[in-house]
C-alpha cells in the first residue's frame, strides 16, 4: 500500500462523489444501513447452509474466508458481524479484494455492484471453483452468479441459481432453497 | 352378627387398599403420561423449531408459515406461533376451530425451554429456536390433550370394575372364611349363651375351624367339664344336707310330738288319780265328820290343798303344751281394753286391795286374742301379785315406740327381783321367791315366753330388788336390743 495506483485515486473520486450524493438524499442514506446489515446478516446466514466439498480452499488460521470484490457498500458492518460469530464452527475473517483471481481462496465471496460490468470475466476467472458468489441484483444470479439479492419493500430475499452452484459443487440446503425468492434450475 | 361384621371388615379392608391403590396407580400414571405428553411435545416443538431456521434467519415469514401450517396433521394443536428474539410475532397457525387467540403466556420465559398444563387438557410447550447455540426465536405450540381426560376416564373405569370385582371376590372368601371362623365362633356364643339362661351344662362345642379356634373350642369344653363337674358335686353336697335336715326334722318333729302327746297324756291321766284322791279325801271328811280328831282332819284337809296345788300346776303345764299345738288365728286386738278387762277382773277377785291401774289407750296388735289375753293376764297377774304387800300399788300397762318398732310393757312398783336371774324367769317352774311370800306354779312366764315367741316376737325383763319390775314384750315386727331405760 504504499504507492496508490490510478484504480486507488478513483476509488477515492468515486467515493467522494457518494459522499457527496447521499448527502443530498439523506432519507434514502437512512435506508441504506437498514438494508446492508440485512445483507451483511444473510452472507453470514448463507454460510450455515451450503455445504461446500471437502476439496474446498481452507485458509491458513483454518477460518471462514467472506469476501468482498470491488466497493464495499457495508462498511464496517461485516467486520461488525464477524466479530465473536463463527461459521461451520470456524472464526469468520473478512477480506476486501480487487482482483477476481484472489477470489479463489474465499469461502464465499460478495461481487459488489461496482464490479457488475465485469461479471462475464469474474466469472470465468473463478471457473467452478467451490465459492459461493453473492451479488447485489437479482441479475446476477441470471448471469451466472450464484445468489442474488433483491429489495422488496423493507424486505431483503434473493434469487439462487442452483445450477451455477452445483457446478461448483456447492450443496444448498432445501431449506435455503425455501425461503428464496426464485431458485433457478437446469 | 360376628360372621357379618367379619365380611364386612374384610370388605372394607380390601375396598380400601384397592381404592388407596388405584388412586395412587392413576395418580403416577396421570402425572407420567402428562410428561410424556409434554416431552413428545417439545420434540414436535423442536424439529418445528429447526425447520423455520431458514426462515428465521432470511426473515421469511411466509416460508415460517408453512412450516407451522404443517402441525395441521396434528389434530391435537390448536396453535403454533414463532416470535422473533426480541418477543415480536415473526408467523403463526391458529387451527380453524380453536375458540380462544393465540397468545404467548405472559409467564412464558423469552429464552429456554417451557412448558404448563391449563387445567387438564390444554398444553403450553415453548422451546427456543438455535442456530450454532445462539437464540434467533421462540416457538411456541399450544395444544388441547384429550387422551388425558380419555386416560383419566378410562382408569376411573378399571379402578372401579376392579373395585366391584375385588369386592366380590372377597364376599366370596368371606363366605368361605365365615364357614371356617365365624360359624364356630357364632355356635361357641349360641353354646356361651345357652349355658348362662338354661343351665344346660351337658351340652358341648364342636371342634372344628382353624387352630387358634379349635384351642378355644378345647378350652371351653374343658371349662364346661369342669363347670358341670361342680355343679353335680355341689347339687350333691345340697341333696345330702337337704336330705340330712329332713331327717333331723322329721325325727325332731317325731320327738316333739311324742313329748307332747306325753306331756298331755300324763298331764291329763295324772288329773283322775288326783280328783280321785281330793274326792276321796273329802268324802272321809264329810262321812267321818266328829269322829275325827282335830290332828287326823288336819291331815286330810293337807291331802286336799296338795292334791289342789298338783292339779293347777298340772292345768298350767296342759295350756304351756297346748300354746304349741294350736294353730293362730290373728286379727287386730285392741290390747288397751283388754288390759282394762283383766284389772276389772283381778279387782273384782280382790276387792279389798287397794290398786291403781294405768293403762295406755289405743294399744293394738295384729294378734291371736285368746294367746294375747293369756299374756296380758299373767303379766298384769304377776304385778299384782308382787304388789300385794305395797301399801300403794300401782300397774301400768303402756307401750315405748322404737326405730324398730312399738314395745309394750308391764310396769309394777312391787318386789322385784335380782337382775342377776332375769334369764331365769322364763323357764319352766323357775321361782324366784319362796312360796309362802309370792304363792305361783313357775309356769306362767314360761307361757307367755312362748306365746311371744309364736308371734314372733321377744320379752324380756328389768328390775332390781325393792324397785318394782318392768316387763317388755314385742309381738311381731323386728327383733330389737333389750331397752336400757
Amino acid at each position: 500500500m504504499a504507492q496508490v495506483g490510478p484504480a486507488g485515486r478513483r476509488r477515492w473520486a468515486i467515493a467522494a462523489a457518494t459522499a457527496a450524493m447521499l448527502w443530498c438524499v439523506a432519507p434514502v442514506i437512512a435506508q441504506r444501513p437498514r438494508e446492508y446489515q440485512v445483507k451483511a446478516a444473510y452472507l453470514y446466514g448463507f454460510g450455515r447452509f451450503v455445504e461446500w466439498p471437502s476439496a474446498a480452499p481452507v485458509s491458513a488460521d483454518g477460518s471462514f474466508v467472506l469476501c468482498v470484490l470491488g466497493d464495499d457498500p457495508f462498511g464496517s458492518l461485516l467486520d461488525q458481524a464477524a466479530d465473536g460469530g463463527q461459521v461451520k464452527n470456524q472464526p469468520v475473517s473478512v477480506r476486501r479484494i480487487e482482483r477476481a483471481e484472489d477470489g479463489g481462496a474465499c469461502d464465499t465471496l460478495f461481487v459488489s455492484a461496482s464490479e457488475q460490468p465485469r461479471l462475464p470475466r469474474i466469472l470465468a476467472v473463478l471457473g467452478h471453483r467451490p465459492v459461493l458468489t453473492v451479488g447485489d441484483s437479482p441479475e446476477f444470479a441470471q448471469r451466472g452468479g450464484m445468489i442474488g439479492f433483491s429489495v422488496e419493500g423493507s424486505r431483503v430475499r434473493f434469487t439462487v441459481n442452483l445450477a451455477a452452484a452445483q457446478e461448483a459443487g456447492l450443496m444448498l440446503q432445501s431449506e435455503l432453497l425455501r425461503v428464496a425468492l426464485t431458485v433457478l434450475r437446469k | 352378627m360376628i360372621a357379618r361384621r367379619l365380611a364386612r371388615l374384610n370388605m372394607l379392608t380390601s375396598g380400601m387398599a384397592l381404592l388407596v391403590a388405584g388412586i395412587a396407580l392413576s395418580v403416577y400414571d396421570f402425572v407420567a403420561f402428562r410428561t410424556a405428553l409434554v416431552e413428545n411435545q417439545s420434540v414436535e416443538a423442536r424439529i418445528v423449531g429447526s425447520n423455520t431456521i431458514t426462515a428465521l434467519t432470511f426473515d421469511d415469514p411466509d416460508a415460517a408459515e408453512r412450516t407451522l401450517s404443517a402441525l395441521r396433521a396434528e389434530a391435537r394443536v390448536e396453535g403454533a406461533a414463532l416470535y422473533r428474539p426480541d418477543g415480536s410475532l415473526f408467523a403463526s397457525y391458529l387451527r380453524d376451530d380453536a375458540v380462544p387467540r393465540l397468545e404467548l403466556p405472559p409467564e412464558a420465559p423469552r429464552e429456554g425451554q417451557w412448558s404448563r398444563f391449563d387445567g387438564l387438557r390444554t398444553m403450553h410447550v415453548v422451546r427456543p429456536v438455535l442456530l450454532d447455540g445462539m437464540p434467533i426465536g421462540l416457538v411456541y405450540i399450544r395444544s388441547n390433550q384429550r387422551e388425558v381426560i380419555d386416560r383419566l376416564v378410562g382408569y376411573g373405569l378399571i379402578v372401579v370394575v376392579v373395585l366391584i370385582v375385588a369386592l366380590v371376590a372377597s364376599q366370596l372368601v368371606s363366605r368361605v372364611s365365615r364357614r371356617a371362623i365365624a360359624v364356630p365362633l357364632a355356635e361357641l356364643a349360641a353354646l356361651a349363651r345357652r349355658f348362662s339362661t338354661e343351665h344346660d351344662y351337658s351340652v358341648r362345642a364342636r371342634h372344628a375351624g382353624p387352630g387358634e379356634l379349635q384351642m378355644l373350642t378345647v378350652a371351653f369344653n374343658e371349662m364346661l367339664d369342669e363347670i358341670q363337674a361342680r355343679d353335680r358335686s355341689l347339687q350333691e353336697s345340697r341333696d345330702q344336707l337337704e336330705q340330712r335336715v329332713r331327717e333331723r326334722t322329721a325325727a325332731l318333729d317325731a320327738s316333739n310330738q311324742e313329748l307332747e302327746a306325753f306331756c298331755y297324756s300324763v298331764s291329763h291321766d295324772l288329773r283322775s288319780p288326783l280328783r280321785s284322791i281330793d274326792g276321796f279325801s273329802q268324802a272321809l271328811l264329810e262321812d267321818m265328820e266328829g269322829q275325827l280328831d282335830a290332828n287326823a282332819a288336819g291331815h286330810l284337809g293337807r291331802i286336799r290343798a296338795a292334791t289342789q296345788r298338783m292339779a293347777s300346776l298340772i292345768d298350767d303345764l296342759l295350756s304351756l303344751s297346748r300354746i304349741t299345738r294350736t294353730d293362730l288365728t290373728v286379727k287386730r286386738v285392741d290390747l288397751s281394753a283388754m288390759a282394762r278387762a283383766v284389772c276389772d277382773e283381778l279387782s273384782a277377785a280382790q276387792p279389798g286391795r287397794q290398786m291403781t291401774f294405768v293403762v295406755e289407750d289405743g294399744l293394738d296388735a295384729m294378734v291371736d286374742p285368746r294367746l294375747a289375753r293369756q299374756v296380758l293376764e299373767n303379766l298384769i297377774g304377776n304385778a299384782w301379785k308382787f304388789t300385794s304387800k305395797q301399801p300403794s300399788a300401782r300397774v301400768e300397762f303402756g307401750s315405748v315406740v322404737r326405730p324398730d318398732g312399738r314395745v309394750f310393757v308391764v310396769r309394777d312398783n312391787g318386789a322385784g327381783f335380782d337382775p342377776a336371774y332375769a334369764d331365769r324367769l322364763f323357764g319352766v317352774f323357775q321361782r324366784l321367791h319362796a312360796m309362802t311370800d309370792f304363792p305361783g306354779t313357775g309356769v306362767g312366764l314360761a307361757i307367755v315366753d312362748r306365746i311371744v315367741k309364736r308371734h314372733g316376737g321377744r320379752v324380756w325383763a328389768e328390775s332390781a330388788v325393792g324397785q318394782g319390775a318392768s316387763f317388755y314384750f314385742t309381738l311381731g315386727g323386728p327383733e330389737g336390743p333389750p331397752l336400757r331405760t
